[in-house]
């Protein structure tokens, strides 16, 4: 009698593994509601490139947005290079990162809603990148970065396995977003069906440890037919907030701090990755202009409540999605891993905070500065 | 009797050398005995109960670049220009670049940027094996602190220490002061290292996902917070990866090692 | 019944189990084919083996012809049997002028036990101890390489059996891997024409 339940149990066990295990078979591309889907399975390889860490025709560096010269849809060959790299978050604050691409937050990607993306990324944390030599090769990424090297990048190893997670593809992780070692590469398809802003960042346990070390950044995917404004924006931005745990190591650097990471209490929180940044270099606008915020808070755990101190959000779109659309608020909620997309008039001449509501937040960093010209129309 | 006097000097020159072998090893590390006991892991399919493992003898520090380049000597094979791409990345001893094999830098530092295989040679060679994971994991967790505090201090170290190795700056080994009570040193602090299955079985049934992290945590502790990273980051190596950060130190079954010292 | 159940847990089970490594991506990719299957030699590996006729053999000496590997041990009585029933199904598979070409190596990684003496019994119980086959044990140093460079995964429980991968690999004349044939019971049909197409080539 025992051995038929144990039987029995084992038939159970065994069905459930069978199904589940073949839910995840590979199947060809196809379309649903004219998104597709069933993309080929990624490739896991090792390559000698040693050449800029970031290429692709429209990936920028924060707060920038590289305008989508193109009509229609294309394929996008993107390469992000996950690098190790020392960065100031905050006047003194330096600390060993983990990065895509070299800064924290990692380059913005922009594509059109449709497009698709050939994406190559090389686990190269355990080799010395520098991202600050000017380059024309790679990407404006690489020459923004030359140009405005606010975060002091140096380079540095630390050689860990990680992986990358777009929120912006509709894929199965056990495949795409499969975790390399140092040395390995991988290649994979994605396209990106929906539009608004998504974040990505590295999905290799401890996740909590990875995105907080500084490894995540924003895509963002433009509607097809764009937002139904009846107007075109003056400026465009494209700002995250995050946070940091840190404290003092032994020497100078700061180190990660798993305390205060477990019970969320950040070191730091703030826009864009610096604490300063946006009251350093203040985001301009003039008066009367229309101004498109793409917001996103990467977390890895906290909550934002995105207000502009002196403005009222004209439109909002959460998620970034063309149908979700709301007027006149004056806080978007954000949870970790959530956007939206703002326009807002800009009243007068004068300055404008950006600013967590979240006053605990706010008073760690994550507070910008948006600088308004006279009126110019 | 001529015969008789000519053959005690020879033994004594014999038991002298094999002192001088032991002081030699002495001064960068011996073999240790670790008796057995039993440990917690951090894997997910072990339901609580502890692991059990049989006594066996461990390096007492990290294998040097002063001991690796005398193997290279005598196994040319594992020369970098030797070594073919099936058993290593490119990168194998980076870190040596620019010196030639009279001219060790570093040379008690740890050996490190070896991939799996060369250290699975090395150990072969040196008439031992790798330590398996238990066995390197158990060794680690023998530990004494002076109270939960010092521990709880110990394992929040130990989680920074893993976001930042300062591979620049790198100690000799035994320089840490971090030692279990048996004398193994620098389990942590230093470097990573390789163990013979670093790879376990249920690797391939983990899906190394957020999920991951919590469900190894078996003592909901920093200490096995700190192990189920080193779990995961492991794990995820290839056996032909070289890490800047990464090393090894050898092992020994326990009748290997007493015919060795009846040897002697 | 007995029977009944023993069959359907059969299949179930080679059912989970290939699907389970059909789609199972570990996160290194040892047992991924695009990385494993470069173009790069086992026969790298110098070591010495010691065969079920108590002969001792090297990698090299199978250089030539395809080689079928899969790696057991003696005293699993459930799955290992089906995985030599493998090998043999695709040793079988193909002509008998390709048998006598290529050989076929079952490596044991269980060094307490199985002996040459115990792999020849083994050979014989599974009347196997036929020219071209080969039981296999040597250090446990170079099998756990074998096995890394082959993407096997085995590791000792505390009751004395192992928890290991089922992989039956097929090398090319030179020792790179061809064509790995991944679970058990799994259909050998790609890795039966890529012995077929190597000594096609072989004999041209």
């Amino acid at each position: 009698m025992k051995s038929i339940k144990l039987t029995f149990t084992l038939v159970i066990g065994l069905l459930l593994t069978g199904i589940t295990s073949l839910s995840y078979a590979q199947t060809s591309e196809y379309e649903i509601d004219g998104k597709t889907f069933g993309m080929p399975e990624a490739e896991v390889f090792t390559e000698d490139y040693d050449g800029p860490p970031v290429v692709g025709d429209h990936l920028s560096m924060l707060p920038n947005l590289e305008p989508l010269d193109y009509e229609g849809n294309k394929t996008h060959e993107v390469r992000i290079d996950i690098i190790a790299q020392e960065i100031e978050v905050a006047d003194g604050v330096k600390y060993e990162a983990w990065t895509f691409g070299g800064t924290v937050p990692g380059p913005v990607l922009h594509v059109r809603e449709g497009d698709r993306i050939t994406f190559t990324m090389k686990n190269r944390s355990d080799e010395a990148v520098t991202i600050t030599q000017p380059t024309k090769e790679g990407s404006p990424f690489m020459q923004q970065v030359a140009q405005n090297n606010y975060m002091k990048a140096q380079e540095a190893t630390m050689p860990m396995p990680h992986s990358m997670d777009f929120h912006a593809g509709t894929v199965a992780k056990d495949d795409k977003w499969r975790t390399i070692a140092p040395g390995q590469s991988i290649k994979f398809d994605w396209v990106a069906n929906y539009a608004g802003s998504y974040i990505y960042h590295c999905g290799t346990p401890s996740v909590l440890m990875h995105t907080a070390m500084g490894q995540h950044g924003v895509v963002v995917v433009s509607p097809k037919d764009g937002y139904d404004t009846g107007y075109e924006v003056d400026k465009e931005y494209v700002i995250v907030q995050s946070e940091y745990y840190l404290k003092k190591g032994p020497g100078d650097l700061y180190q990660y701090d798993y305390e205060g990471a477990q019970n969320r209490n950040p070191s730091h929180v703030v826009f864009n990755g610096h604490q300063t940044i946006l009251h350093d270099q203040p985001l301009k606008a003039n008066a009367g202009d229309r101004v498109r915020f793409h917001v996103s808070n990467n977390g890895p755990s906290g909550t934002s409540s995105f207000h502009v101190i002196g403005g009222i959000f004209d439109r909002v779109w959460l998620e970034g999605h063309p149908f979700n659309e709301m007027r006149g608020m004056q806080t978007v909620l954000l949870g970790a891993s959530s956007s939206a997309t703002i326009d807002m008039i800009v009243p007068e001449e004068g300055k404008y905070i950006l600013i967590d509501h979240e006053f605990a937040d706010a008073e760690k960093g994550a507070t910008g500065t948006l600088k308004a010209g006279p009126r110019e129309k | 009797m001529n015969i008789l006097t000519n053959i005690a000097p020879v033994k004594i020159t014999l038991t002298v050398l094999a002192a001088m072998m032991l002081c030699l090893t002495n001064m960068v590390g011996a073999q240790v005995l670790v008796p057995s006991g039993s440990f917690h892991s951090v894997m997910p399919e072990i339901k609580g109960e502890p692991v059990e493992v049989e006594s066996f003898y461990l390096d007492s520090t990290a294998v040097t670049n002063q001991q690796y380049n005398e193997f290279l000597q005598d196994h040319e094979n594992w020369k970098p220009e030797n070594v073919p791409s099936i058993f290593a990345y490119k990168g194998y001893l980076k870190n040596w670049e620019n010196t030639n094999a009279d001219d060790i830098v570093n040379p008690n530092q740890p050996v490190t940027s070896v991939s799996w295989y060369a250290a699975n040679a090395y150990c072969q060679s040196a008439g031992g094996r790798l330590p398996t994971l238990n066995e390197w994991e158990y060794s680690a967790q023998l530990m004494d602190f002076e109270s939960t505090a010092d521990a709880k201090e110990f394992a929040n170290r130990l989680m920074s220490w893993y976001s930042t190795f300062d591979n620049e700056n790198m100690g000799a080994v035994g320089s840490t002061g971090i030692e279990n009570r048996y004398g193994i040193k620098d389990q942590f602090g230093l470097i990573m290292e390789w163990v013979e299955d670093f790879k376990p079985v249920v690797a391939d049934d983990l899906s190394l996902d957020c999920g991951t992290v919590g469900r190894m945590q078996k003592l909901g502790n920093a200490y096995s917070y700190a192990a189920s990273i080193r779990y995961i980051t492991r794990m995820s190596f290839s056996p032909k990866s070289t890490n800047s950060t990464v090393g090894f130190r050898c092992a020994y079954n326990v009748e290997t090692m007493e015919d060795k010292k009846s040897n002697l | 019944m007995k029977k009944l159940y023993l069959i359907v847990i059969f299949l179930l089970t080679a059912m989970s189990v290939s699907a389970q490594h059909n789609h199972n991506h570990s996160a290194d990719n040892t047992l991924n084919t695009t990385e494993v299957n470069s173009e790069h030699s086992l026969y790298h590996l110098d070591a010495e083996w010691t065969d079920h006729r108590n002969e001792t053999i090297s990698l090299t000496d199978f250089k030539g012809a395809p080689v079928i590997v899969v790696m057991f041990y003696g005293n699993c009585t459930e799955v290992c049997p089906i995985l030599i029933q493998d090998a043999w199904r695709l040793y079988s598979s193909v002509d008998e002028s390709v048998q006598e070409e290529i050989n076929v190596l079952a490596v044991s990684f269980d060094t307490e036990n199985d002996t040459p003496e115990v792999l020849r019994k083994y050979a014989e119980y599974e009347q196997l101890d036929i020219p071209g086959w080969y039981f296999m044990t040597a250090d446990d140093a170079d099998i756990r390489t074998l096995a890394m460079m082959l993407g096997v995964q085995y590791s000792k429980k505390s009751d004395g059996h192992f928890a290991h991968s089922n992989l039956v690999t097929v090398l090319d004349e030179k020792g790179r891997i061809a064509q790995r044939v991944e679970g058990l019971n799994q259909p050998m049909d790609d890795a039966k024409s890529k012995i077929e197409s190597i000594m096609a080539k072989l004999n041209k």
